[in-house]
């Protein structure tokens, strides 16, 4: 018996010096340390703008990185021979953003470092990037940009701009209503279009250099056209009943829009070079809030055609409608991310109205944010977050959450109500 | 069994017959002595018992043969000694007492000669026991120790097995600390999917220290190669290995191939 | 066989159904429709600056009605209570021959353009009783502000029931 065991186990003596394989199969994903050292600076007097805090707020900002607090650093290297990266590893930090500027001829330039801590080696290497003292947030928002890009992978989009309609509503007085330009972080916001009646549905051309909103300060409702370099505006439309939710194609020839002038509300495509209308949808119910799909061969829009608001999609070509939604009883205002994959939209549940995001490939639908009476969700160039208008103290704000639900952050709050943000594309 | 004891008593008896048969050598007796030597070292048998026959039969005719000249001769002499009684009475009584001597002499000697030949073949016939006793012990032994030996192989195969077996347990649970370690800090790029996948060798040296990390094969993603190489970095050392048998570090862990595949993101 | 029973009977089904959920506004406006008749119609008049003088008119000792016709949410089908309001109004309409701007509104809740939209069916729900009642169409000005012009400001349903709304302007 022994010995017919000890046979069998001759033949299961494992070859030496096998090379041993381990998979990985699982991660945590926690946000990325980053040491941001305050930018270097030999002028006499401080930089206008703090560019390495603009930064280190932008990253942090998208929640994919835990910056360093400056209290916490050891020392601050202004340039890649002073960084000893045994004091960065002791910190917890993985990468180091380092970076110095000089004024000459009344414009700053600026050369940054990023280094692997861990690693110990350098993934960006004397970055340059320079600007007018206008521009030292631009300067600021586009090393986030590389910085960002070269360690998630994905293009960064703190240079890009949030379009937002602000209004002043009081029982007692007259409304003002004012059509914002900002900074995705909010900052620098500035004045297109006052009025004393709504403005609602700012929308970007694609290219960035267009914008189209609906404003009732012909007493009706009206879509625009305006460009952001000149001003100058265009009224597009001016039908009897709904002129409203312009929403440009993805290759900027036609704008898709709703119109009522023929009874009921239904989608209409306008040429921009024709100025031809074409009637897409064709139904007694409310059709309504079109928006392109990514390559442009079909509009999604809300349709209460079913006896409750639901998203549906029509392709162009043939006419054909499909319903996309079908996940509780009110989904409205759907934007389709760029990759063609996910569709947000506002969405209600126990009565609550969420913004929910749901894959296009297999149906399921994700809740993305907590808070109550959330709309207009618009997805950021890079696909990474969105931002929506909810409420907060009362009032209408601003707020961001990644697509993954895992990071939300509030704008910063505006006197007004804010709403209806729209997130620009990539302006280059 | 103890060696020692088996051999005692043979060693014994072989020793004091050889010292009987030394006495024997050194007092005259120049018989033909048996060199023992060929005989001990022959393991076969059916030799020594034809060795044994020749001994009986050179030994006996010759003490017959003695017996039957000294009768002939004491016959021929009484009938010489009738005719002339007298004189050769005395003659013959001192030939007789000679004779008788001699024939004593002779008988003692034969004696002698018959006990320390039995002595010797008693010597022989012990010695070969013995031999005999010893090299079938030695048979025995060596059969013993063929099969003590195959055992011990069986065993140490078996052992063997065991401890590979026992190293691959081992291993097992080595790999499972370094994959959970490995995964608490693998932290992916929001670029990662599903389906992507990096390799990574890494060399380690026995205190679980991490000396170096590569890239052998990339999954496309700079983002993704270079989170999985901090994972492993972040870690910078195994500190479950310290405590691992030599053997099986440098057998299995020294440099390890990790292969970075993601099944648990959503996209 | 089965099959073909059990689509027969499920276009049936879909059929009431449809027939039901149209019957809130249909029943009203088959009456209204008898009571137009009998009045004999409107002729299509036209009044630039009529609201205003509609407006004076108000003032002529008559009591003032109720302007706002409330909503439920998400729907543009006229409550019962609204219809002794609403046929007041017709009749004060029809006399007068003002022109009239029906304002439709909804509640915060939802999306915006598709509110502008509900508000518009809220606003057309009222127009056609009107008509029906023996209203001309083109004294009848529809417009929908949606969410943007709240008459309640708050979240909650003491304020979303006041802004779920059609105004009632001349």
């Amino acid at each position: 018996m022994r010995k017919l065991l000890a046979l069998l186990f001759c033949c299961f003596v494992s070859p030496a010096f096998a090379q041993l394989t381990i998979e990985i199969t699982q991660g945590v994903d926690n946000p990325t340390r980053i040491a941001v050292v305050p930018m270097g600076w030999g002028g006499s007097s401080p930089l206008p703008e703090d560019v390495s805090e603009i930064v280190s707020a932008d990253l942090q900002r998208s929640g994919q990185f835990d910056p360093v607090p400056r209290t916490s650093m050891l020392s601050f290297p202004t340039k890649p021979e002073d960084v000893f990266y045994r004091d960065w590893r002791a910190m917890g930090a993985e990468y180091l953003l380092v970076s110095s500027a000089e004024q000459r001829g009344g414009r700053y330039f600026v050369r940054y470092d990023v280094f692997d801590v861990l690693a110990q080696r350098k993934v960006i290497s004397a970055g340059k990037v320079d600007g007018s003292p206008e521009q030292l947030r631009d300067i600021a928002h586009h090393i986030s940009d590389k910085v960002y890009e070269k360690i998630t992978g994905i293009r960064g989009a703190f240079s890009t701009q949030v379009l937002y309609v602000e209004a002043f509503q009081h029982e007692q007085k007259a409304d003002n209503f004012r059509l914002m330009l900002a900074d995705a972080d909010g900052a620098r916001s500035r004045l297109l279009l006052e009025s004393d009646q709504p403005l609602l549905s700012p929308t970007w051309s694609p290219d960035g250099r267009e914008i189209a909103y609906v404003s009732f300060e012909t007493t009706r409702p009206a879509i625009f056209m305006q460009n952001l370099a000149t001003g100058q505006r265009e009224q597009l439309t001016n039908f009897t009943g709904l002129n409203g939710a312009p929403a440009f194609s993805p290759d900027g020839d036609k704008l898709a829009m709703v119109l009522s002038k023929d009874g009921n509300p239904e989608i209409y495509t306008l040429d921009l070079r024709t100025r031809q209308f074409t009637r897409v949808t064709n139904h007694y119910a409310i059709d309504t809030e079109p928006s392109w799909t990514a390559d442009g061969e079909g509009v999604v829009f809300t349709s209460n055609r079913g006896g409750k608001p639901q998203i549906y999609k029509v392709t162009l070509a043939s006419g054909r409608v499909e319903r996309l939604t079908f996940d509780g009883e009110y989904n409205a205002r759907g934007r389709v991310s760029k990759d063609g994959k996910t569709l947000v939209m506002v969405h209600q549940r126990q009565g609550v109205f969420h913004i929910a995001a749901q894959d296009l490939t297999t149906g399921t639908l994700r809740i993305l944010t907590e808070t109550n009476l959330d709309e207009s969700p618009t997805i950021a160039p890079n696909g990474a977050m969105l931002l929506y208008a909810t409420r907060f103290g009362g009032k209408g704000i601003l707020a961001a959450v990644s697509l993954d639900a895992g990071t939300k952050y509030r704008l910063p709050s505006k006197q007004g109500d804010v709403r209806e943000p729209a997130w620009s594309p990539f302006f280059n | 069994m103890n060696w020692r004891s088996l051999y005692t008593l043979p060693v014994i008896i072989s020793v004091g017959l050889h010292l009987i048969l030394v006495l024997a050598v050194t007092i005259g007796w120049e018989s033909s002595t048996i060199d023992p030597k060929p005989r001990v070292f022959k393991p076969n048998v059916v030799q020594a018992k034809l060795v044994e026959l020749k001994a009986k039969d050179t030994a006996e005719p010759a003490q017959k043969k003695t017996n039957v000249i000294d009768l002939t001769k004491k016959r021929e002499l009484e009938q010489q000694k009738a005719a002339a009684a007298k004189k050769a009475k005395e003659e013959a009584a001192r030939k007789a007492r000679v004779q008788r001597e001699k024939k004593a002499k002779a008988e003692a000697e034969a004696e002698r000669k018959r006990k320390l030949e039995e002595q010797r073949q008693a010597e022989a016939e012990a010695k070969r026991r013995a031999e005999k006793a010893a090299r079938e012990k030695a048979e025995r032994e060596r059969q013993e120790r063929i099969a003590q030996e195959r055992l011990d192989e069986a065993m140490r195969k078996e052992e063997q097995q065991h401890q590979a077996e026992l190293a691959e347990a081992q291993s097992q649970s080595y790999v499972n600390m370094i994959a959970a370690r490995i995964e608490q800090n693998w932290s992916r790029p929001p670029s990662a999917r599903r389906g992507m996948q990096v390799e990574l060798l890494i060399q380690l040296v026995p205190t679980g220290q991490v000396v170096n990390v590569t890239i052998t094969k990339s999954s496309g993603n700079a983002a993704f190669d270079r989170s999985a190489e901090q994972a492993v970095r972040r870690i910078d050392r195994f500190t479950e290995l310290k405590n691992m048998q030599p053997e099986l570090f440098e057998q299995n862990f020294r440099q390890l191939r990790l292969v970075f595949n993601p099944k648990d993101l959503r996209l | 066989m089965i099959t073909k029973a059990m689509k027969q009977g499920l276009s049936f089904a879909f059929v009431m159904a449809f027939l039901v959920g149209c019957s809130s506004t249909d029943t009203k406006t088959d009456e209204d429709a008898a009571g137009a008749g009998a009045n004999g119609g409107v002729t299509t008049g036209t009044a630039d600056g009529g609201a205003l003088g509609s407006s004076n008119g108000m003032d002529d000792g008559m009591e003032e009605l109720d302007k706002v016709i409330y909503f439920d949410f998400d729907q543009a089908v006229l409550l019962p209570a609204a219809r002794s309001l609403l046929l007041a109004h017709s009749e004060r309409l029809r006399n007068s021959d003002a022109s009239a701007r029906l304002e439709g509104h909804a509640d915060e809740r939802g999306s915006r353009e598709y509110n502008m939209a509900l508000g518009e069916r809220r606003a057309n729900a009222v127009r056609d009783f009107l008509v029906l009642q023996g209203v001309s169409r083109s004294n009848l000005e529809v417009i929908s502000y949606g969410e943007e012009r709240p008459l309640a400001l708050g979240s909650g349903e003491s304020s979303w029931s006041k802004n779920r709304r059609v105004e009632i302007d001349y």
